[in-house]
């Protein structure tokens, strides 16, 4: 897999709610209902998503940061992952053919799993999925709001 | 609406719970003081008559010298929640419903599900869904020293303070899923009364046999943990993404699945001797 060279990355604005940790970003996509965290080496990519930092650019600042081998082809891979996430601009073009490689390939290369790009992802939960319901039940059709299904008697 | 209201209603109240106002009326006094009992931690009597939600209990059973037995009925506004001839049951609905509906409409709090104990003037939170064990995590750290503070939500300020929603604690006999109301007093318990820091969260499941291999969690991964279990993050994101923020910045995170709860009890009191 190879980026586009016709456009340099960039990274969506709208839509999205944007919190900082010391090392990680936060971000919660308001049109999915997803909230990821970036670790630091997404988060840098992330960061310099702004149209005019070329891969190799971002490669530097990375190894700079991370004070850890980064190369091209950490940074397209970060750029892969971010890009999955929907986090960055739509016209932004990933092509798809070439495959590189993997997160475990580059793991082994860089001997440091901190080092390489890692966004995670949650669902955020419906409402009534995170209330405790006590009372008991005989079947569904008493189901009542926060609770959605009679489980051994009770309502879950 | 408009039939429930035409009903003779013996006993009301209005009261605000986080900033929600909410309303309880019933058909007797004696309704009235049975529901009463089910009331929303932290539930003041307000003097608004106007309310966000009203719930209507319609205490039934057999009426005298008549063998018809009639329906318990609740409602909230216009909406039936319970029609049954099981009073618990219908008193459950009041509690759960009311419990849910201001979790979720609080304005300046952010419910997150989660067993919350107060340890040395710091908070302990465990986020979780139900059946993972929360509450008899709680309840042995109650017995260890700690101060009961939720077995059902953490209640987080904007600055990420923790306040008490000192509920009964919902114990489950083994190998049952019901329930039974304890005060924490008769567990030998205190409450607390003052919002807290967090000091640390504890994001572990009861797993028969498991063993308690706790691993640090970035305050990233935390924020998600916390976040998994937010009542109001799809309805109101922007109030609450900025406050898990602050709550996960605050506090390290541990986890791992667990065995029995006073198996961890020491190590959790020792992390927090660390924290502290």
């Amino acid at each position: 897999m190879t980026l586009s060279t016709e456009h340099l990355p960039l990274a969506r604005k709208e839509g999205l709610l944007i919190e900082r940790l010391s090392d990680e970003v936060l971000v919660y996509d308001l049109d999915r209902k997803k909230a990821h965290c970036l670790n630091q080496a997404a988060a840098l990519i992330w960061d310099h998503c702004d149209g005019k930092t070329r891969v190799e650019e971002m490669a530097r600042i990375l190894q700079k940061e991370l004070d850890a081998p980064a190369d091209e082809e950490l940074v397209h891979f970060g750029l892969r992952e971010i890009g999955k996430k929907n986090l960055l601009d739509k016209n932004y073009f990933v092509e798809r053919e070439k495959n590189k490689f993997s997160r475990r390939e580059l793991i082994k290369r860089i001997g440091l799993a901190a080092s390489v790009p890692l966004v995670m992802s949650v669902l955020a939960p419906k409402a009534t999925a995170v209330a405790s319901c006590v009372k008991p039940c005989a079947d569904a059709t008493q189901c009542s709001s926060p609770c959605t299904q009679c489980v051994a008697g009770m309502f879950a | 609406m408009k039939k429930l209201d035409r009903l003779v209603w013996a006993a009301g109240l209005s009261f605000n719970a986080y900033g929600v106002r909410v309303g309880l009326r019933a058909n007797t006094e004696g309704a009235f003081r049975l529901a009463a009992e089910y009331l929303p931690p932290d539930a003041k009597p307000s003097a608004y008559a106007e309310v966000e939600r009203l719930y209507s209990f319609v205490l039934g059973g057999e009426a005298r010298g008549s063998k018809l037995r009639r329906y318990h009925m609740l409602y909230a506004n216009e909406v039936q929640l319970a029609r049954t001839f099981d009073l618990e049951h219908a008193l459950r609905s009041f509690e759960d419903d009311s419990q849910f509906y201001i979790a979720e409409a609080a304005p300046r709090r952010v419910f997150v599900h989660a067993g919350v104990v107060g340890w040395r003037g710091r908070a302990v939170l465990i986020p979780g869904r139900s059946f993972s064990g929360k509450t008899t995590l709680v309840a042995e750290l109650v017995k260890a020293g700690a101060v009961y503070y939720s077995d059902e939500y953490a209640v987080l300020d904007a600055k990420g303070l923790v306040h008490p929603y000192t509920r009964p604690l919902g114990l489950r006999e083994e190998g049952s899923t019901k329930s039974e109301r304890h005060s924490i007093e008769s567990l030998g318990g205190t409450r607390g009364r003052r919002p807290l820091p967090v000091a640390l969260v504890v994001v572990t499941e009861f797993k028969a046999g498991a063993r308690w291999r706790p691993r640090r969690m970035t305050a990233g991964q935390g924020a998600l943990a916390l976040l998994n279990n937010t009542v109001s993050i799809k309805s109101r994101p922007a109030a609450a993404f900025p406050v898990l923020k602050q709550a996960a910045s605050q506090a390290p995170f541990l986890k791992s699945a667990r065995g029995e709860a006073r198996e961890v009890i020491d190590s959790i009191l020792s992390e927090l001797e660390h924290v502290s």
